[in-house]
Order: structure tokens, then C-alpha cells, then sequence
């Protein structure tokens, strides 16, 4: 038997680049949440039902706009009143909730399912990195899927205003901010809730229908609830506190929701939103402490 | 009658110019070939069309151009063709929540089995996990699974055995008896087509390889059959001499020698004609009064036919 | 017989396994417990009709749905992605055989969560001097409306991996927009043919659910039928799926 050794030089060059360690890794996760999300750099097969939901709330106001401008190339009064953006917020809210039920199961249940967890748990990160990087990819598809159509359909109103671009957005600047709170409402108000559910569940789809489970039932026994008299029960509506607080931004009423009926306050919505993603959090992180 | 040593002699499964795509893709490409008793490896690297191949067998996959019979009949039109074939596939398809036993006892009674409990047991102590056999196969290491998965391909005594990958996971124990289990049946006369990577295993067990690449049939026969086929790339020998500068300078002029390297007192060379060097090598250290005392193939093992084989696409 | 059984079993198993169940349950009951705290401090009139607002609504439009989607899209989806699949197809039975089994194991399973929630409804319902009549029409209409679910799903389940998106969408878009919009397309909401069935079995009720029920007449038989219809469709059209397509 030989005592020689020797060491064959393969080509192989070790890494000779800057190590970014945590920032680095964040921002990673961060851009592959968004990825996964939106089906980007994957197969065309993965970005049929997120953009068809983005489709779909894009839909009505490109719709809009287009009927707007074509009126008004005919030299027709292209000032129509179409849907106010709160209305709008609520014309897109089933297919929201359909919207972020994907979005949430996608960030986390295929990393558990997968075993990819345990590579992230290898690298310089630890588990608030992990959860703060998924949350952020949750808010920015979340907010940019509430944004969008209203940026679209102020800008595309605008355009067509008989009283210019610039001052028809000047006087509705309002509803931007306003929108901008809305998403930031609806953000609270449902994402750390779907973020738990995806969290506990085994499957994607499981998560996905839980949690719209969990708001349309959860809607239809409250109203029945409230309307009955046991108005205790219109905190459970987890699916109209946000909607309620929206009438409030932007002082409109689409109509009485159930925290409302029952006689409560904006404020109450508020805090039980608040609530709710607080509990929400504390659970997601006990739940990865011990997966992380 | 074919002589072809892609197709067996007495074929119980018959691979008629398959093809298969996925979209753009070409897996496999127009294979012809047949298995019959005894063992046939399967080899080819990653994404050569072995799997997809063995899917094609089983009838999980419908092939896009072509046939496959299986004694006769093709397993996509007549489910009674699974009476007499058993499939090991490579995913881990076996649901976690069953006990070994339960899961085997399932394949038994799926399969039609008169006595599913009897014939789980004689499946289950065949692979050595009787011990085992109560607990939930969610449990269970990958190695463990592999063998159970064996267990319930082999519960209803199929002719026909189909096996992608199954040593994978096993420790060289579980390999070693697994192995010895697939020579018993294959020297019983029934049909086994196995899949792997693990060379050295399939150079054990198979009496008749398949070589795939890039989703075609690049060779097929025994070992040292295809390697002798490859006669474009010169052979590797090693011969043991005691002089070996003087037989090395002696083989240098013969026009059948390529290349000659003495290491380590061995003189190794390269030879386009075997048969020439066989001829000639025995009066050549006769003439020059040295003695031979090895003279060894160094490219017949199934990993250097292998290497060639991918190198040549 | 014993090949079918034992995959309707597996199936189950598979479907309820786990935390699961208790999550569907707790869907699922949510209808009852409207019923028993609105329906407290009423007379029985008073209780029967609002028995028909929102917790009925509730069970047969969303709850009814929804569980047969999650299982239901499961069934065959899983295996086939999980590669189970070839456990129970390669096997000498025929290709409707399994299928059956697959989708009365699904049946089984959302039933066994939809039954559950709708026979406590009704006893919500009758604990609440509601009456116990509605009972066995509940739970025969849940049977029905979850058959028809199931069946949908399956396929869609087989053929699609984010089936139960797509069913959320038929579900609260077409089912809960469109046809409840349009009285006329109540015929073709897979909920409404089992709300048809309690309403035929139940004194009263047509003219309760007169809304929801659109211009679908009430009708068990018709209910049967058509859920009998769309069950085999469902097993032919699957099971020649799985003779024309890959498996895997």
C-alpha cells in the first residue's frame, strides 16, 4: 500500500468575494419571497394564478380608463363617475383575501415542507432575520396589489380629465395617501393572521382554504350573530374591521359593516386589529423558534 | 429473428421505438429494445431517460411515439398486466401514516392476494424488517424505506420487477442482502430491469446492461461486449514483467500499440487491436527472455465503459 | 370489493389525518354556534326562521363548499404530486375502480366534517324549539351539495397543483357574485342543488329560501339526480384521464 498522497488541482477556485453575511442574507430571502410570490425566474405554469388575480384587480380599472379615453376621443364628456377608491378597495375584496391566503402559504409552507428551512438555519441568520425577510415580501405584494389599481385608475382619470392632468391629480391627492393607509390597514389587519395559518399548515392548499375559510365563514356566522343580538361577537369579524376602518379614511360608507351594526367605534376595529396581529406574531414566533 | 444484444432472447417485455417528450424537451428517443429472465441494468447519467423509461414500462407514462408490451399486452390498455409486475420507483411513494406491515398488507390486498397477511409477512422478512413491521413507515430511515418499498413491489410474486434506484439509502449490508434477493429471482427466471448509478452494484447484479444517454440507446450487452464494441477508443492493459523498459521499448515499435507508460515497475499501454497484442505479447517476452506474469484489462470495468460512453456525446 | 374499501380507507386516513380535522371542525360548527346563541330568547317561529337566514346560508354556501375543496382537491391531487399515486395504479383494477374509491373516500372524508357541523346545526335548531324536523333534510342536503363539491374537485385537484385557489375563486366569484346576482343561473350553483333538497323535504322552507335559492325548484329527487349525474361524469372522465394521460 502506498504512503504517497497527492491533491489533483480541478479548476476548482474558492470564493474570493466579499462575504455580506446577515445584509446580505435578508435582502436575499426578501427577493426570493417576491419571486416565488409572483412565480418570477420559475416555470410560466407558477405565474397563472398569482397575475391572474393581479389580473383581476387590475381589470376594472383598466377597463375604465380605456372606456374613458375612447369617450373622449369621440369628444363625449369623458368625466364619468366610475368607482371612488374606496369602492374600489371593496369591489377587490374577495379576490384580496384569495390574494394574500396565496401569497402567505407560498412564503412559508414550501420552505417547511421541503426541508429548505434547515439550509437557512446553516447560513448567518437567525429566526426574526427569516420572518421579517418573509413578512416583507408578504407587504410589498400585498401593498402593491392594493396600490396599483388606484394609482392606475387615478392616473388613467387624469389623463382623460377635462381639467388637465396635473390639477384633476392635485385635487384627488387626498385619495392617494388615503389608499395608501387603507393598504396599510388591510396589511395588518390580514396578513399576520394568514401568515400563522401558513405557518402551522402541512400544505399550501391547506393554508390557502383555512384561512379563507377563516374569513368567510367567519363573516357570515358574525353578521348572523350580530344581527341576532349578541353583538359580543362582531370582534370576531376579522374580515370587516379593516373594511370599516377604509369607510372611516376615506369618510364614506359602503355599507354597515358588522362592527358597526353591533355599535362600535373605528377605534375598537383598530385595537382588535392590532390585537390580532400582535397574537398573531407571538405565535409565528414560538412557532419558529423551534423549527429555526 | 434479431440478434441485436439490445433485444433478449426470450423477451417478456418489448420496447418498440418509444419516444417521449415533455413540451420541447426529448427524454427519451426512439429506444428499441426487450427484456427477458434474468437481471438488466439500466445505467445512464443524470437525465439520460432512465426514469422515464422505467415510468414508460410501468405505464405511469404514456409514451409519445411507440409501444411497449409486457408479455404481450400493453400495461396502459389491460390493468390485469399488473397481476404479474411489481414496480420499486425511486420517489418515496409510500404514505407515512401506515405501519410497515399495514402498508405491504395494503400492496397484497390491492393486488388481489387471496391471503394478504401471509404473503406480507414472507414479503417483510424477505427484506429483514420484521422486526420493524409495527411501526409507521413515517419513522422509518431511507434506507428502511427503500427496502419496505421492495417488500410491497414483491408481495404478490410478480414475474416482472421493476426497480428504479432501489439500492439507494442502504447501508452496505441492506445492499449486500437486497442484491443477493434480486440474483435469487433472477436466477428463478423472472424479469428484473434495475436502474441505478451505483456501478459497482449493477456490475454485480446484472447479466446484461443498458447504457442510455441523452434519452437514446447508446449501448447494450455485457459488460466486456460493449467495451470490445468501442473499438474507436484504443484499450487499456497492464502487463507485469520483469524488465518491463525492455518489453515497453520492444511494444513501442508494434503499429497496434498507441502508447506506452512504465509506473511503478508496470508497463500500461494503449491498443487499438486486442486480439493482435493477445497474439503477439507471449512470443515477444519469449524473444527478449523476460518473464510475464500479468497481463490485465484496465478499462473493461462498467465505470470506464460508462465514462466513454457519456464522453462520446 | 376489498381493493376498494381499503383505498376509500386510505383516503380518509389520508384526508383527516392529523390536526386537521379539528381545524375543519371548528369551520364547520361555526354555523351551529349561531344558531344556538341567536336563536336563544325566541319562539320557535321565530327560531325556524332564522335558522334559514344566516346559519343555513352560512353551512350550505360557504361552509359546504369549502371543505370539499380542501379535501376533495386533495384526494387525487396529493398523490399524484406526492407520487403515491403509483401505490394504488399500478394494480390489477380498473382505472374507474380506483377512481370511484378516490372519490368516495373524498365524499366520506368532507362528509364526515359537513355532516358533523350540519347535524349540530340542527340540533342547535331544535335545542333552541326550532323544531327537529329540518334534521335528516339537513344532513341529506349536505350529503348532496358535499357530493357535488367533491366530484368538482377531485378533478380539479388532479389536474391542477393550486386547485384550491381556482375553487376559491369558483367558490366566492361565480358561486357567491354571479349567480347569486343573476336568479337564473341558481341552476348551475353546485350549493343551491343541495339547499333544493332540504328545501323540498322541509314545510316552509321553500318560501324562506326564496332568495338564495333563485330559480331553482325545490326538488330532492331532481337534487339526487343531478349530483348522481355530475358524480358520473366526474368517474368517466377521470378515469379515461388516467388511461390517456401520464400519471405522474
Amino acid at each position: 500500500m502506498t504512503d504517497r498522497g497527492q491533491v489533483f488541482d480541478l479548476g476548482y477556485k474558492p470564493y474570493e468575494g466579499e462575504r455580506l453575511g446577515r445584509s446580505g442574507a435578508v435582502p436575499a430571502i426578501y427577493r426570493d419571497g417576491l419571486r416565488r410570490v409572483l412565480g418570477f425566474r420559475r416555470r410560466a405554469r407558477s405565474k397563472i394564478v398569482p397575475w391572474s388575480l393581479i389580473a383581476l384587480a387590475l381589470f376594472p380599472a383598466i377597463i375604465f380608463v380605456t372606456l374613458s379615453v375612447f369617450l373622449a376621443d369621440f369628444g363625449a364628456d369623458a368625466d364619468l363617475e366610475f368607482f371612488t377608491a374606496p369602492q374600489y378597495f371593496e369591489l377587490l375584496s374577495v379576490v384580496t383575501i384569495l390574494f394574500i391566503a396565496l401569497a402567505a402559504s407560498e412564503l412559508l409552507v414550501p420552505d417547511r415542507i421541503y426541508g429548505t428551512l434547515s439550509v437557512y438555519a446553516s447560513r448567518p441568520l437567525n429566526m426574526w432575520d427569516y420572518i421579517a425577510a418573509r413578512a416583507a415580501s408578504l407587504a410589498t405584494v400585498i401593498v402593491g396589489f392594493l396600490l396599483v389599481p388606484q394609482v392606475l385608475l387615478l392616473v388613467g382619470q387624469g389623463a382623460v380629465a377635462n381639467e388637465g392632468f396635473f390639477s384633476y391629480v392635485g385635487d384627488h391627492s387626498d385619495d392617494l395617501w388615503k389608499s395608501a393607509l387603507t393598504a396599510l390597514v388591510y396589511l395588518i389587519a390580514y396578513a399576520p393572521l394568514a401568515f400563522l395559518i401558513a405557518s402551522l399548515a402541512q400544505k399550501p392548499s391547506f393554508a390557502t382554504g383555512i384561512y379563507a375559510g377563516v374569513m368567510f365563514v367567519g363573516s357570515g356566522a358574525t353578521s348572523g350573530l350580530v344581527d341576532s343580538g349578541n353583538d359580543i361577537f362582531a370582534l370576531a369579524a376579522l374580515d370587516h374591521h379593516p373594511r370599516y376602518l377604509r369607510d372611516a379614511i376615506f369618510d364614506s360608507n359602503i355599507q354597515a359593516w358588522i362592527p358597526e351594526r353591533a355599535g362600535f367605534d373605528e377605534w375598537v376595529s383598530l385595537v382588535v386589529i392590532v390585537v390580532v396581529a400582535a397574537i398573531s406574531l407571538l405565535f409565528i414566533a414560538r412557532r419558529y423558534r423551534v423549527l429555526l | 429473428m434479431t440478434t441485436s444484444p439490445a433485444f433478449a432472447a426470450n423477451p417478456t417485455v418489448a420496447v418498440d421505438s418509444v419516444s417521449k417528450w415533455f413540451g420541447q424537451k426529448v427524454a427519451v428517443s426512439d429506444v428499441s429494445c426487450s427484456f427477458g429472465p434474468g437481471i438488466t441494468g439500466i445505467l445512464g447519467p443524470n437525465g439520460a431517460g432512465k426514469t422515464t423509461l422505467l415510468r414508460m414500462l410501468s405505464g405511469l407514462l404514456v409514451p409519445s411515439e411507440g409501444s411497449i408490451a409486457i408479455e404481450g399486452d400493453s400495461p396502459r390498455a389491460d390493468t390485469d398486466v399488473y397481476r404479474r409486475f411489481g414496480l420499486v420507483p425511486e420517489e418515496s411513494a409510500v404514505y407515512g401514516f401506515l405501519t410497515a406491515r399495514a402498508f405491504v398488507e395494503a400492496a397484497a390486498v390491492l393486488s388481489g392476494m387471496s391471503d394478504p397477511r401471509a404473503a406480507a409477512e414472507r414479503a417483510i422478512e424477505t427484506v429483514n424488517l420484521s422486526a420493524s413491521a409495527e411501526r409507521e413507515i413515517g419513522e422509518f430511515s431511507k434506507g428502511m424505506r427503500q427496502r419496505i418499498k421492495v417488500a410491497a413491489a414483491l408481495v404478490h410474486d410478480p414475474d416482472i420487477l421493476v426497480l428504479d434506484e432501489p439500492l439507494n439509502g442502504t447501508d452496505p449490508v441492506q445492499r449486500a442482502q437486497l442484491i443477493d434477493t434480486f440474483r435469487r429471482l433472477g436466477a428463478e427466471g423472472r424479469t428484473l430491469i434495475v436502474s441505478s448509478h451505483v456501478l459497482a452494484e449493477v456490475e454485480r447484479l446484472a447479466d446484461r446492461v443498458l447504457a442510455m444517454v441523452d434519452g437514446k440507446l447508446a449501448a447494450a450487452g455485457s459488460v466486456e461486449a460493449i467495451r470490445a464494441a468501442m473499438s474507436d477508443i484504443p484499450f487499456k492493459v497492464r502487463v507485469e514483467v520483469d524488465d518491463p523498459r525492455r518489453l515497453g521499448a520492444a511494444l513501442m515499435a508494434a503499429d497496434y500499440v498507441r502508447s506506452v507508460t512504465i509506473e511503478d515497475g508496470r508497463v500500461h499501454l494503449e491498443s487499438l487491436d486486442l486480439s493482435a497484442l493477445g497474439h503477439d505479447l507471449p512470443r515477444l517476452t519469449v524473444d527478449l527472455g523476460i518473464r510475464l506474469t500479468a497481463v490485465e484489462p484496465e478499462d473493461e470495468s462498467l465505470e470506464s465503459v460508462f465514462r466513454y460512453l457519456v464522453r462520446r456525446r | 370489493m376489498k381493493a376498494f374499501l381499503l383505498i376509500v380507507r386510505l383516503t380518509v386516513r389520508q384526508l383527516l389525518g392529523g390536526k386537521r380535522i379539528w381545524a375543519l371542525g371548528a369551520l364547520a360548527a361555526l354555523p351551529a354556534v349561531v344558531m344556538f346563541f341567536g336563536g336563544r330568547d325566541r319562539t320557535a317561529e321565530d327560531a325556524f326562521e332564522f335558522f334559514h337566514e344566516a346559519p343555513l346560508a352560512t353551512m350550505f354556501l360557504v361552509v359546504l363548499p369549502i371543505i370539499p375543496l380542501i379535501l376533495g382537491a386533495a384526494a387525487l391531487g396529493d398523490e399524484r404530486r406526492q407520487h403515491t399515486l403509483s401505490f394504488i395504479a399500478l394494480r390489477p383494477l380498473p382505472r374507474w375502480n380506483i377512481v370511484v374509491a378516490k372519490l368516495t373516500g373524498a365524499w366520506v372524508a368532507s362528509f364526515a366534517v359537513t355532516g358533523s357541523g350540519s347535524l349540530l346545526l340542527a340540533v342547535a335548531l331544535g335545542t333552541s324549539g326550532g323544531g327537529w324536523g329540518p334534521t335528516l333534510p339537513v344532513v341529506l342536503g349536505a350529503a348532496i351539495s358535499t357530493l357535488a363539491y367533491a366530484a368538482l374537485f377531485i378533478v380539479l385537484g388532479y389536474l391542477f397543483e393550486r386547485a384550491v385557489i381556482f375553487g376559491l375563486a369558483y367558490i366566492f366569484l361565480w358561486e357567491a357574485v354571479f349567480t347569486s346576482s343573476a336568479p337564473g343561473l341558481a341552476p348551475a350553483s353546485l350549493g343551491r342543488i343541495g339547499l333544493s333538497a332540504y328545501a323540498a323535504l322541509v314545510d316552509g322552507a321553500p318560501r324562506l329560501l326564496a332568495d338564495p335559492l333563485g330559480s331553482l325548484a325545490p326538488g330532492a329527487g331532481g337534487a339526487i339526480l343531478k349530483t348522481a349525474f355530475l358524480a358520473a361524469l366526474v368517474v368517466a372522465g377521470l378515469s379515461r384521464l388516467f388511461v390517456k394521460r401520464d400519471l405522474v
